[in-house]
């Protein structure tokens, strides 16, 4: 068996000497930590300090990268409920989820009550396990010095007894998450629009039973938790964070909510899409995300417990106290004690959640239909290790041709990195040893609960980087103005097309002045094999000059059929040159766009009406062309 | 002497054999099933010595191994170099879950995404680590014995670690997804028109997926002489659009897919 020093040593703890020969007394000083273990993934730091000052502090996620958004791409959203979820094995329900619940969103689909009440039991279910599980089997063991909940197990009769029955409590998180998700890890049944299976009534009582009566056993764990984590817990200067989590109406939230800042109040997703922003660091797979007020923020247990404290039941509430937690905290080593809070309150909640489940019966659902549509969605909850957002865009026939994915772990890396820069800095000035240093910080990033191989999937970045990251399959795209130059307003396509080619547009666009080109133009468009062609015409049929009306291809022969506005000004409608493309199967560029602009007068003649505003139309444009292809604002 | 006599004679100077589980590129989702054993676990290390496994346990143990179980597929040099070495120490090596034998998900990674992570285009992440298409363990060294699964299947598990110990080599049938389905009287997803590559892939699962009224995807690999020709006709037959047949082909197992158009490039 390991001492503790040999264990530091082990994990990669060295100390290096003074690089710059200047007189002896001078040290600078290194203290880096290798493959942290009993975390999620790869993770490391490094200090680095100079006459007892800190230099560079650095977190380093090391988990290689893992592509997932790419992978999303040409999959449709039952593929990617499947293949998201196993970004993370640990809690993989919520990200399955993340991926259902935002594909909803896009197509326009409500579960039904039955669906989303088995969700929020499955989310329980995982909730339960993975917070038994992180204080149990990966920081009990660290409090203890020892080296995994096996070695404490294996001591002595007495420890094995204890050891089993605390782990039945893990066992019974992971029987619910069974029971509703029809595996523990990585659902069978959780996909968009429905629960593919419902449990049987007796199993649902069976584990509602014992989970009713799992409170005594719960006691012991926080008891246990409480006693060895007090003295254990080192008392550091604590620093003021944000806190991100969902905000509950009623009850403690895990599957809905809206999403809550200590900092910037209570948000939509629309809002909070404005709010958070990602960014990359040098030396690290990770992507991190500050907000509009935050360099970082922190989400998960703790940060769900100061956002929702007055939810709590009374048994919670005393777990509180027993574990010396009170709220506002912004202690991140009371992470862990903040899930066994949180554990109690799950235990509370579910079994409620089953009872209502069980008096309105369940019944076997039929597999919905829905109805995919090009658009955008966000899906968004709570996972154990805290908010996390996935946002898809569709095409028509309901493929990803977009994904981004934010977890909770990669919006931890920024405050961990907060914090190690601030801890160290005060442990160096407190004189402390590199041991004390070493097993202080290695403790305050177990806390966290980190992920890494979750955080490391980054394909997304600033739109520089990215533009250059796709250049390799970036889409060809088309800005085709339409219209006659010289019949006064019906030459704003020419114009608008003119404004973008002057402000420049991110990506392989090409400009193309279509003039009253009708199928010839369309086989052009057809030849040069574009992606997404962009046409901007002059209109007639909507209110005052200038105003903008946007149709894609569907719609743009929807209402060629219809005697709706009538779309565009020239003598044969264009959309009678989209059918007519269309009959002699020309392959047409898989993206079309239609910008109308409403005419104030087509005499023949140069120049626009004034209340035509070019700037704000040509911008509008560009910002589709920017999102749709490839960069993200 | 067996392998099952060596062990029982080392067991009984206290001598265990050694376990080592070591995570490659993966979700965890297999270490999982083995920590989710909970109070099964605790009887394993009656009879093995589990050495080092990240998730679960401090330490990086550096002496001979009896056992090595590789989770995860390999997603850079570094590890590829790792696992060489890894090898060098071990006398049996398992590949664990759809990731280490088949490459699965992460062998999805389309060529354009590793191709931008090689030049770096994704910034300065973490440097020298090599980035290269994610794919099995075998493509880099010798495997052993396979359990199969995202994530592997907890009986399955147990069974293996058992059979391993006797000196054996676990082994799955090579009978279709379909049998189990049969066996359960499932109804069949494909005659209800939904898109499943059961028909193709190799059970050991009891048919997981398809009895809980969901798709199989082929997370076990594809049985020899897979008939992916009969399974498109049978969609076919049934108004299922054989592009999502492929998709659907093309999640766990498309490492093996890449490899084969690969090889008809080179023709």
């Amino acid at each position: 068996m390991f001492t503790l020093k040999q264990k530091l040593l082990h994990a990669g703890h060295h100390e290096v000497g003074d690089g710059h020969g200047g007189n002896g007394g001078e040290k600078s000083r290194a203290i880096v930590r290798k493959n942290i273990p009993m975390v999620e993934g790869k993770m490391s730091f490094e200090i680095f300090a100079e006459e007892g000052k800190v230099k560079s502090v650095k977190l380093v996620v090391e988990e290689p990268l893992r592509h997932f958004e790419a992978i999303c791409e040409g999959h449709s959203a039952e593929e990617v409920a499947v293949i998201v979820s196993r970004i993370c094995g640990v809690c993989p329900f919520p990200y399955a989820l993340a991926a259902s619940k935002a594909a909803e969103k896009a197509f326009g689909f409500k579960v039904s009550d039955q669906t989303y009440r088995l969700r929020e039991l499955a989310i329980y279910g995982n909730m339960f396990n993975s917070h038994v599980l992180h204080a149990l089997d990966l920081v009990a063991p660290r409090l203890l010095h020892l080296n995994s909940i096996i070695e404490f197990a294996v001591a002595s009769p007495e420890n094995t007894a204890v050891a089993a029955k605390l782990l039945a409590l893990h066992t019974l998180g992971n029987d619910l998450a069974r029971l509703i998700g029809g595996r523990e890890v990585h659902s069978t049944t959780i996909t968009p629009g429905w629960m593919t299976t419902v449990p049987k009534a007796e199993a649902l009582k069976d584990v509602r039973d014992r989970l009713a009566n799992a409170h005594e056993t719960y006691d012991l764990l926080v008891n246990v938790f409480a006693s060895i984590s007090k003295d254990a817990n080192p008392k550091l200067p604590i620093r003021e964070r944000e806190f991100i989590a969902l905000r509950g109406e009623k009850k403690y939230p895990f599957y809905a909510g809206l999403i809550a800042s200590s900092k910037g109040g209570v948000m939509d997703a629309a809002a909070f899409e404005q709010y958070k922003h990602e960014y990359v660091v040098d030396n690290s797979n990770s992507k991190q995300v500050r907000t509009d007020k935050s360099r970082s923020y922190m989400v998960g247990a703790l940060a769900r417990l100061n956002l929702n404290e007055d939810l709590l039941c009374d048994k919670a509430r005393k777990d509180m106290e027993t574990l010396g937690l009170s709220i506002p905290c912004h202690d991140p080593y009371m992470n862990t004690a903040a899930q066994l809070v949180e554990g109690r309150q799950v235990l509370v909640d579910v079994v409620k959640a089953i009872d209502e489940l069980l008096a309105i019966g369940l019944h076997e659902e039929p597999r919905p239909v829905i109805v995919p549509r090009e658009g955008y969605g966000a899906g968004y909850l709570e996972a154990p290790r805290g908010l996390i957002w996935h946002e898809y865009k569709y095409n028509g026939e309901g493929l990803v041709t977009w994904a981004n994915c934010i977890i909770p772990t990669g919006m931890n890396t920024g405050s961990m990195q907060e914090d190690l820069e601030h801890l160290a800095t005060h442990l160096l000035g407190d004189g402390a040893t590199d041991e004390t240093i070493g097993y202080d910080l290695d403790l305050l990033l177990a806390h966290y609960d980190p992920c890494n191989s979750c955080a490391v999937h980054v394909v997304r970045l600033n739109k520089k980087e990215e533009k250059r990251a796709f250049l390799a399959k970036e889409a060809k795209v088309a800005v085709v103005s339409l219209g006659n130059l010289i019949a006064g307003d019906d030459g704003i396509g020419h114009a608008v097309v003119e404004e973008i080619k002057h402000h420049g547009v991110e990506g392989n666009v090409d400009f193309i002045h279509g003039g009253v080109e009708g199928l010839t133009l369309l086989e052009d468009l057809a030849k040069e094999k574009y992606d997404a062609v962009y046409f901007i015409d002059a209109v007639d049929g909507l209110d005052h000059a200038g105003e903008l009306v946007r149709f894609d291809g569907e719609e743009l022969l929807a209402k060629a059929k219809k005697a709706g506005p009538k779309v565009s000004l020239h003598q044969n409608d264009f959309t009678y040159y989209f059918e007519l493309a269309r009959a002699i199967k020309l392959e047409l560029p898989k993206t079309i766009v239609f910008y109308g602009v409403q005419a104030g007068q087509t005499e023949v003649g140069m120049g626009l009406t004034p209340e035509i505003d070019t700037h704000e139309i040509a911008h509008a444009i560009i910002h589709e062309i920017e999102d749709s292809h490839g960069s993200e604002s | 002497m067996s392998k099952l006599e060596e062990y029982i004679a080392r067991a009984l100077r206290g001598d265990k054999p050694t376990l080592v589980y070591a995570e490659l590129g993966s979700c965890d989702g297999c270490s999982m099933i083995i920590v989710n054993l909970d109070a099964v676990l605790l009887d394993l290390v009656s009879v093995f010595d589990i050495k080092q496994m990240r998730i679960a346990m401090r330490g990086v143990y550096e002496g001979p191994i009896d056992i090595l179980m590789l989770e995860g597929a390999v997603t850079c040099e570094e590890e590829a170099e790792e696992l060489r070495e890894l090898r060098k120490r071990a006398d049996y090596v398992v590949a664990v879950g759809a990731c280490a034998a088949l490459g699965g998900i992460p062998g999805m990674a389309p060529s354009f995404a590793v191709k931008n992570a090689q030049d770096g285009k994704f910034g300065k992440h973490v440097q020298g680590q090599g980035p290269m298409a994610p794919r099995p363990v075998h493509e880099i060294i010798r495997v052993d014995a396979v359990i199969p699964g995202c994530p592997i299947d907890t009986a399955n598990t147990v069974r293996a670690i058992r059979v391993m110990l006797a000196g054996g080599r676990p082994d799955y049938s090579d009978r279709p997804v379909c049998m189990d389905c049969a066996l359960k009287e499932n109804g069949c997803l494909l005659l209800e028109g939904r898109a499943c590559v059961g028909p193709v892939t190799k059970s050991g699962c009891g048919a997981r997926c398809p009895s809980s009224n969901n798709f199989c995807w082929g997370c076990n690999g594809l049985l020899p002489d897979a008939p992916i020709d009969a399974l498109f006709a049978i969609a076919d037959i049934h108004g299922i659009p054989i592009e999502e047949v492929k998709r659907k082909l093309r999640m766990a197992n498309q490492r093996h897919f890449t490899l084969l158009e690969e090889k008809k490039e080179e023709k």
